[in-house]
């Protein structure tokens, strides 16, 4: 019986291949981008769940309140998480990350390698996160000075071979270490990467010391990550309830001191990467995206089964006389019922199918896009069981289908190819619903999108208060050299016609700045702000075409500027509360020598944060370059060249300032486009079944627009007449959208601190991008519908 | 004693359209017995193929009642109705009816298929009828590829594939030409002569000369 059921329906979809090709292709399009993001949001849901201790570790950090200031640390004194732990039972171990600043060099041999994320680390470190090892053991990895453990991955890029035990490598030019042990790789989807782990006895002697010492500055300076663990019958509660007791013992004096308050964030491994951004710590993640995907998905996928519908009972008006002969011949409603979803699932595994081909075929301009292997991971944790899912929502909507369609009418009137007037009408009626749901959908998509991409423009776009263009940043990593070769290495840049201007910084924008806590008296009364720090030369602020709204540049013919001046942003202004005009003003005995216009160095997902600019040329930073030229490689090849003979053996780095400043908003760009991809899909898919309703529609009016044409109609009235209901169906689709998308943008746009307005234009717009989409879906057809011969036409009945 | 295969008492069907109600047949007493060979003849539109179908319990009357083989068939169900005709009857119409989409073996085959007969029975039965219509070589064939005799033929061998009891044409020779149309009623004969009973309607004098009896509607009643 099945098979006749197959072959019936197989041979039903090959000799109706507009009905099969517009039906397969859209759900093609909407499995395709369901499967995408499906494994896009498991990975982004699956951050930090790489270790099996992932729902008992916490990390800590710290919100420090002083009177009008809150900031909130990542990094913390490194006291605090080794004597909670022998004061708080509940903690069953513990482990620290001391960060190195900035990029280490690696010397292997004679090779030089550079290394973000390498962090000096307590040897409890896998206990609270069990790495795997494939060489060493975890006990004796990281016990004794000089050892460190790595990830096969850097153990292959060094040595060439996993098994690197033993082997040597020298740290930022001095620091001999062995390897101790050598781990699996973690995910990507990590927020701190363990690929460089050093034993925390191979720091500086002094340091250690300082780590190690008792007084209650030693609990705040933000200096290492903390990560707990708990036992597995404790909870994070009791850790709450046992703090403030250890505050008072070990915290409270240097509180005092600071008159700040303090108090302790516990953050479970999974929501890492997905809290607010704090100082100190690595770029996060934004779960918004991820459920504005989601919100995608099953926009697509709704589009889509609607999409089906459609076509199905568009389809139905030609198949009701096959139907009939069925009856006729003794087939119950139980066999239309099976026959039309063992139609429904040829349609959709075929489908599923094409998806897999297409998500394969783009996978890989998806992952340029998206800079990233996220696909992969998702993958293999369960598409499969998402496309089970998918298979049962459409079987069970077909099958819902056809007890609304009513195809069991009385079987003569089928035969005649009649399912009667209101099951035609209420075909229809289900057919014109589904259309407006379809386009509603797409404009709530289409508004989002919009929305959305206009707000990273501004991000994009947004008044930093500094040009752009043309910069290239030299990364110094001169640690240990001479100030005089960064002096030298900037002349010698200067003589080049292509080069415009040259000037020190020590970060460029985006990058965590150091802070300082000052004192200031603010109204007779001593108040503490922590301040950011930007340490620049006298030529950076001309550079980089800042304008100042009082006072004056560093001047390097007046030697107190670099003790004793600062230069503040304009985020400083009130922050401080030292009036509107700052310049002259004193903190701390340094006196403010100017403000700037703007100076916006943080993302803009945050406010500006208050920065601090000070007269000193470093030896670790940027040399910053503008470029007097647009041929960009014979540029970076003297500038290559330059850096070259000052610094041997040290690898060149560099990056342009417009990119870096677009690399802040790089999830932000990512997630636009992609949300912009699955609308154009959105639109695609809503015009397929637009397309088989006004197949329907067509052949409903077939007669009434022959009896207008006999009447005089010109054939653009039919034209207007049909596009008109066209217009009423998006008018309505628009309303109903209104106050989704509203409430969707509001959300969103929430995640930024400089933020666009909702501007109601968007609305109208995503309404006629709908319009023009569906008339131009259906203009031909229509076209052609006008165009007959009335007399064929009329015929027809 | 005489063995009815259908029995009607003051069977009618109207139908309501919004404004206006029109009786297509009206108070039918009608019975005939097994083995027969009735024809309904009459003018268009006197309700002749509303009382095919009613008889064929592919439409159901607005009143009276209908008995087919002893089975009172006025409270069934869709269900109840299709399993009845299931096995029991078999259609031929003027326009063939045949699924576009299915090839004539195919077509031959569905009621077998609906009656849950097995593959290679249903193979059998099939390959054996279409012989005996001369059509075996036709049958990975589609409709369109054949003749309307040739069609016709192909669906008066799904109307008998399963023996039914009661075999009900509708104008089979409407859309043919005299041989074609000869050779189809020469075929209904042949199964009236294996005992099959056959209610035809028809316009044609000549074909209805074919039947035992010939029943003559006027206005939806029986005139004669």
């Amino acid at each position: 019986m099945i098979r006749t059921y197959i072959t019936i329906a197989v041979k039903y979809l090959v000799r109706q291949p507009s009905y099969s090709v517009l039906s397969i292709l859209g759900f093609a399009l909407a499995f395709a981008s369901v499967f995408f993001i499906y494994s896009h949001v498991s990975y982004q849901s699956s951050f930090d769940k790489h270790v099996d201790t992932w729902d008992r570790v916490y990390r800590l950090s710290g919100a420090i309140n002083l009177p009008d200031n809150e900031n909130i640390h990542a990094l913390l004194g490194p006291r605090l998480s080794p004597v909670m732990k022998e004061e708080i039972p509940a903690i069953e171990q513990m482990t620290r990350l001391l960060p190195i600043e900035e990029k280490c060099i690696i010397q292997v041999d004679k090779q030089v390698f550079f290394e973000e994320q390498v962090y000096y680390t307590d040897s409890t470190v896998f206990d609270v996160f069990p790495l795997q090892f494939l060489y060493g053991t975890p006990q004796e990895a990281l016990i004794a000075d000089g050892q460190v453990v790595i990830a096969e991955s850097i153990a292959k890029k060094y040595f060439g071979t996993t098994d690197a035990i033993g082997k040597q490598l020298t740290l930022n030019n001095h620091k001999k270490l062995e390897v101790t042990g050598v781990t699996k790789d973690l995910p990507d989807n990590v927020h701190h990467n363990m690929h460089m782990l050093l034993s925390m006895k191979s720091l500086d002697p002094d340091v250690l010391k300082r780590m190690e010492s008792g007084e209650s500055e030693n609990y705040w300076r933000p200096s290492v990550y903390h990560f707990i663990m708990l036992g597995k019958q404790n909870s994070v509660d009791e850790v709450e309830t046992a703090f403030p007791a250890f505050y008072e013992k070990y915290m409270d004096e240097f509180g005092t001191f600071l008159k700040a308050e303090f108090k302790l964030i516990i953050t479970s491994l999974p929501d890492l990467h997905f809290t607010p951004q704090y100082s100190y710590d690595l770029p996060k993640g934004n779960r918004t995206y991820s459920y504005l995907l989601m919100a995608a998905g099953v926009f697509l996928l709704l589009i889509a089964l609607l999409n089906y519908i459609n076509l199905l009972s568009a389809s139905m008006a030609s198949r009701t006389r096959s139907l009939g002969i069925f009856k006729i011949n003794g087939a119950e409603r139980s066999h239309v019922y099976k026959l039309l979803i063992t139609e429904s699932l040829i349609v959709i595994i075929i489908s599923a199918g094409i998806a897999w081909f297409i998500l394969t075929g783009v996978e890989a301009w998806f992952m340029e896009q998206l800079g990233g292997a996220m696909l992969k991971s998702g993958f293999r944790t369960g598409s499969f069981l998402v496309l089970i899912l998918l298979v049962f929502a459409a079987f069970t909507l077909s099958f819902l289908l056809s007890v609304l369609s009513r195809v069991y009418g009385q079987p003569i009137l089928l035969l005649k190819g009649d399912a009667g007037r209101s099951t035609e009408r209420r075909r229809y009626g289900l057919g014109k619903g589904s259309i407006i749901l379809q386009f509603t959908l797409s404009i709530i998509l289409i508004i989002s999108s919009l929305l959305i991409t206009k707000q990273v423009q501004y991000l994009l776009k947004a008044d930093t208060g500094y040009n752009t263009d043309n910069i290239v940043q030299v990364k110094l990593h001169a640690e240990g050299l001479p100030l005089e070769k960064i002096l030298s290495f900037k002349q010698e840049l200067k003589k080049s016609p292509m080069v415009r201007e040259t000037a020190y910084s020590s970060n460029v924008p985006g990058e965590a700045l150091g802070t300082s806590h000052f004192k200031l008296d603010v109204d007779g009364q001593e108040a503490s702000k922590i301040v950011s720090l930007l340490a620049i030369d006298a030529d950076y602020i001309p550079l980089m075409q800042m304008e100042l709204r009082e006072g004056r540049n560093f001047d390097p013919a007046r030697p107190t500027d670099p003790q004793s001046g600062l230069i503040l942003n304009e985020a400083c202004i009130g922050f401080l509360g030292l009036g509107d005009s700052l310049v002259g003003k004193r903190i701390q005995q340094i006196e403010i020598l100017g403000v700037l216009k703007s100076g916006k160095y943080n993302s803009l997902h945050d406010n500006s944060r208050p920065v601090a600019l000070y007269f000193m040329t470093g030896n670790r930073g940027y040399m910053n370059v503008k470029l007097n030229t647009t041929d960009l490689p014979g540029a970076l090849e003297y500038i290559q060249k330059s850096y070259e003979t000052f610094f041997e053996n040290i690898p060149f780095e560099y990056s342009f300032l417009d990119q870096t400043v677009e690399e802040m908003y790089r999830n932000d760009i990512n997630q636009s486009k992609l949300l912009g991809v699955f609308t154009i899909l959105s639109i695609v898919i809503a015009n397929i079944g637009l397309f088989g309703l006004v197949a329907l529609l067509n052949r409903k009016r077939i007669r009434e627009i022959g009896i207008r044409k006999v009447n005089g109609a010109q054939k653009w009235q039919i034209v207007m007449l049909l596009g008109k209901q066209l217009m009423v169906w998006v008018a309505i689709a628009v309303v109903i959208s209104i106050p989704v998308t509203w409430y969707i943008s509001r959300l969103w746009l929430q995640n930024f601190a400089t933020r666009i307005t909702f501007s109601w234009w968007i609305i109208p717009l995503g309404g006629l991008i709908i319009l023009l989409s569906a008339l131009l879906t259906t203009g031909l057809m229509t076209l052609r519908a006008s165009s007959r011969n009335p007399v064929e036409t009329l015929r027809y009945e | 004693m005489k063995e009815y295969l259908i029995q009607t008492h003051k069977l009618t069907r109207s139908f309501v359209t919004e404004e206006v109600e029109t009786t297509a047949v009206r108070n039918i007493n009608l019975d005939i017995e097994k083995g027969e060979f009735v024809t309904i003849m009459g003018p268009s539109g006197c309700g002749k193929s509303t009382l095919l179908n009613l008889l064929g319990l592919i439409d159901r009357p607005t009143s009276g009642e209908y008995a087919f083989n002893g089975t009172g068939a006025g409270a069934l169900t869709e269900n109840q109705m299709t399993r009845l005709r299931r096995g029991n009857m078999g259609f031929v119409f003027q326009n063939y009816n045949l699924v576009d989409e299915l090839n004539v073996a195919e077509n031959v085959e569905l009621p077998l298929v609906f009656m849950g007969m097995g593959r290679k029975e249903r193979k059998e039965r099939v390959s054996e009828i279409l012989n005996r219509m001369k059509m075996g070589h036709r049958s990975n064939h589609y409709p369109r590829q054949l003749s309307g005799g040739q069609q016709q033929r192909v669906a008066f061998a799904r109307a008998i594939v399963n023996q039914p009891l009661l075999l009900l044409a509708d104008e089979p020779t409407g859309n043919l030409d005299s041989k074609n149309g000869m050779l189809i009623l020469d075929l209904l004969a042949e199964h009236n002569r294996h005992g099959g009973t056959i209610v035809m309607v028809t316009h044609s004098q000549k074909d209805a000369s074919y039947a035992h009896r010939i029943i003559q509607l006027l206005d939806g009643a029986i005139a004669s």
